[in-house]
């Protein structure tokens, strides 16, 4: 849905219109879900805040002006509230073994993306995804997921575009590592099969 | 070249780089065939995080959202955003209308409006000169059973702050201050207890209680 139909069905929404509120609803719900989910993990708070967020819309739908892509507005206002569950958490330690494993195999051949490319797979993507940073992680979300600019990156993050690149270059780095990590487990777990007595017949 | 390389990739990825940094990046993948690993694995990243997208409903928590909405609806019994617009919001839109500096005109127009409004109340104070009593400011509007909240406000609140408060707890002065500082908010009974934590988590109050009726007038 382009701004202009956004902007339309918020002027709707204005003259407290639900109908538009249902559809603006509809069109934008999933992909704020996917946002809060990837960085909460906890589907009900993600519906949750997803529910407060459109709310807010209905009850100020004139504070989007069409400055930006309305769902990057809509993460920006998710976000806040993201980052308000994030404060009621203990500060969790799971980034712990891949931030030491980066600094391990962070030398990276060629010849290692190739075989990542082709036997990655959505699972394991999103348990490296999990184990990144809340700052690393969103910032891979909004580039790949939301395909946004660097600029709307750092405009979000509120930091400087090189942070972004920063923290781009070491979610980089880590998701290699874990990907790599899954993948060798696999490996070792298979052979192991393969090897166990009985495992051929 | 490989950092530059390395910070423009994601966005080559994305396709939100400019035109000049997007041909730098392909003349880098020219001359440097062992980059395409890095490309491919970006764009493999980039199509599992866009597969996995939660199997859940559009609808995913508006009914939530909705009985929010009615339940508001509800509280200020229609009289969030009238369809046909206010005395105040004619005012200003006629304001608006004939200034002819485009920049100030809104802001110029309200305070014009704003200016027309207070005239008109301290005309109406000037006529209607209260009684003295206990409660001085304003008197109940509506004279009905309680329950209300007895609210003492911080000596250096804002009369702004103040305002914009009760109507976030979508409660109406129902009088005061008396001259202990008291004010008695009434808000929707159905909000009371939620009404209640959000004025005494407020910076700006001091005490809240729940009392059954409006002090007697002597």
């Amino acid at each position: 849905m382009d701004n202009d139909e956004v902007l339309r069905l918020l002027g709707r929404i204005e003259r407290a219109d639900e109908d538009a509120f249902r559809e603006l609803y509809r069109a934008f719900s999933r992909k704020l879900y996917a946002y809060v989910l990837r960085q909460l993990g906890d589907p009900a708070q993600a519906e949750e805040i997803v529910s407060d967020t459109l709310y807010e819309v209905w009850r100020q739908p004139a504070r989007f002006r069409g400055d930006s892509q309305f769902s990057t507005w809509l993460i920006g206002i998710a976000r806040n509230k993201v980052l308000m569950a994030f404060r009621g958490r203990k500060p969790d330690t799971i980034h712990d073994d891949i931030d030491t494993v980066a600094e391990t195999v962070a030398a990276a051949e060629p010849s290692a993306f190739d075989m990542l490319a082709d036997r990655e797979r959505s699972e394991g993507v999103r348990h490296c995804m999990a184990k990144l940073s809340n700052e690393h992680r969103e910032c891979v979300h909004l580039v790949f997921y939301e395909g946004l600019s660097l600029a709307e990156v750092a405009a979000l993050q509120a930091c400087p575009e090189n942070t972004v690149k920063t923290r781009l270059f070491h979610a980089r780095q880590k998701l290699k590592n874990c990907l790599r990590l899954l993948l060798q487990r696999e490996g070792d777990t298979l052979a192991g099969a393969a090897g166990a007595p009985g495992a051929a017949s | 070249m490989k950092p530059r390389f390395d910070e423009l990739l994601p966005f080559y990825i994305n396709g939100t780089l400019s035109t000049a940094d997007r041909a730098w990046v392909e003349g880098y993948l020219t001359e440097h065939p062992s980059a395409r690993a890095e490309l491919q694995w970006y764009e493999s990243l980039q199509t599992r995080l866009r597969e996995d997208v939660p199997p859940v409903s559009s609808e995913v928590g508006m009914e939530r959202a909705l009985r929010r909405i009615r339940a508001e609806r509800l509280a200020s019994q229609g009289t969030r955003r009238p369809a046909a617009p206010s005395p105040l919001e004619r005012l200003r839109g006629w304001l608006v209308g004939v200034l002819p500096q485009p920049m100030l005109r809104p802001a110029f127009a309200s305070a014009m409006a704003i200016v027309a409004v207070q005239t008109v109340v301290i005309a109406t104070l000037v006529v209607e000169r209260d009684d003295p009593s206990e409660i001085r400011a304003l008197r109940a509007s509506v004279v009905e059973k309680g329950p209300y909240l007895k609210v003492n406000f911080k000596v250096d609140a804002r009369e702004t702050d103040i305002r914009m408060l009760l109507v976030e707890v979508h409660g109406s002065l129902a009088a005061g201050p008396g001259q202990l500082g008291d004010y008695y908010v009434r808000v929707p009974e159905q909000q009371l207890p939620a009404s209640s934590d959000k004025l005494a988590a407020s910076a700006i109050v001091d005490a809240v209680a729940v009392v059954d009726a409006l002090p007697a007038r002597p």
